[in-house]
């Protein structure tokens, strides 16, 4: 049990959430863009795909402390 | 126990594959419960993998064209409709319900104990106006529009079992995360964190770690649902 006070606890300040919970705003607005919009084709995939990695890598990275 | 010193053992994913390969327990220094959550949502993972790669597979290969999400999820508001509305408004409550999430382990992790527990319940009221506005719309698909999981006006029948499926295993996610996020708010006004109470069911005492373990799952929640916003409603 010792070994568990060894772990670094990881937290960010809080203006980085306040931050990411912004840039995630950004982000599913701009995916909504693409639907409101209407973009068809490579153009459409292409975008949803990079909004849904650039959203998940900010949940993961800094929510989940991965 | 205090044979040896752990910090000198290989660290990161180096230190994973040499206490594998020599025969010592894995993840030390990590706590049991968040070991366990990443191996759970590792798990489910595979689950939501599942379902959304036979979803664009399904679109792929039907013969029929899929349905629009965009006019079959729009609402007309004050006589002007708007595509994919419903659907914007629970993406920005689930974002926004995370974000509360990430500043409540925050606050746990600085013993603050109130704040900790208010945010806990800003977060499960996010999960619950989440988990109402699915109804809303479940209800809309089956009773206004008559979609069922064999057929649907709009077009290729396999939309409907996709819809139910995938978004109500999702929804049941978000239902489960509201009611542990009200049992950890009860208990982190309780102060069970700072005390060490036992748990009723565990027996065991716990700390704020628990809440960190909870953000991960909420989070992982939340990740789903950015996933399923961009195959099953946008793609």
């Amino acid at each position: 049990m010792e070994q568990n006070k060894k772990q670094e606890v990881h937290t960010h300040k809080i203006g980085i959430y306040l931050w990411i919970w912004g840039l995630l705003f950004v982000f599913s607005f701009f995916s909504y863009m693409v639907d409101y919009l209407e973009f068809q084709g490579l153009l459409r995939w292409t975008l949803i795909v990079a909004f849904m990695l650039t959203k998940a890598g900010l949940i993961m990275a800094i929510f989940m402390h991965l | 126990m205090s044979q040896f010193d752990i910090s000198k053992l290989p660290q990161g994913p180096k230190g994973f594959v040499h206490d594998l390969g020599s025969d010592q327990r894995v993840f030390k220094g990590v706590p049991w419960g968040k070991a366990m959550m990443w191996i759970f949502l590792l798990s489910d993972t595979f689950i939501f993998s599942c379902f959304l790669i036979s979803l664009m597979t399904a679109r792929a290969s039907t013969v029929v064209p899929w349905p629009k999400a965009s006019e079959v999820f729009g609402l007309t508001v004050f006589g002007t409709p708007v595509p994919l509305l419903l659907i914007a408004i629970m993406t920005f409550e689930l974002i926004t319900s995370s974000g509360t999430m990430a500043i409540a382990v925050k606050f746990g992790y600085e013993k603050r104990r109130k704040l900790c527990a208010w945010f806990l319940v800003a977060t499960a009221l996010g999960g619950l106006t989440f988990v109402g506005m699915q109804a809303f719309e479940w209800s809309k698909l089956i009773f206004h529009d008559g979609v069922r999981p064999w057929a649907n006006p709009f077009g290729a029948p396999q939309f409907g079992s996709f819809f139910f499926m995938v978004t109500g295993f999702h929804g049941t996610h978000v239902s489960i995360g509201v009611i542990f996020l009200l049992i950890f708010a009860r208990k982190t006004f309780r102060g069970d964190f700072d005390t060490g109470r036992k748990g009723y069911f565990t027996s065991m005492k716990s700390n704020y770690e628990a809440i960190e373990i909870l953000g991960l799952y909420w989070h992982f929640v939340d990740l789903v649902w950015v996933f399923i916003f961009a195959f099953f409603y946008l793609w």
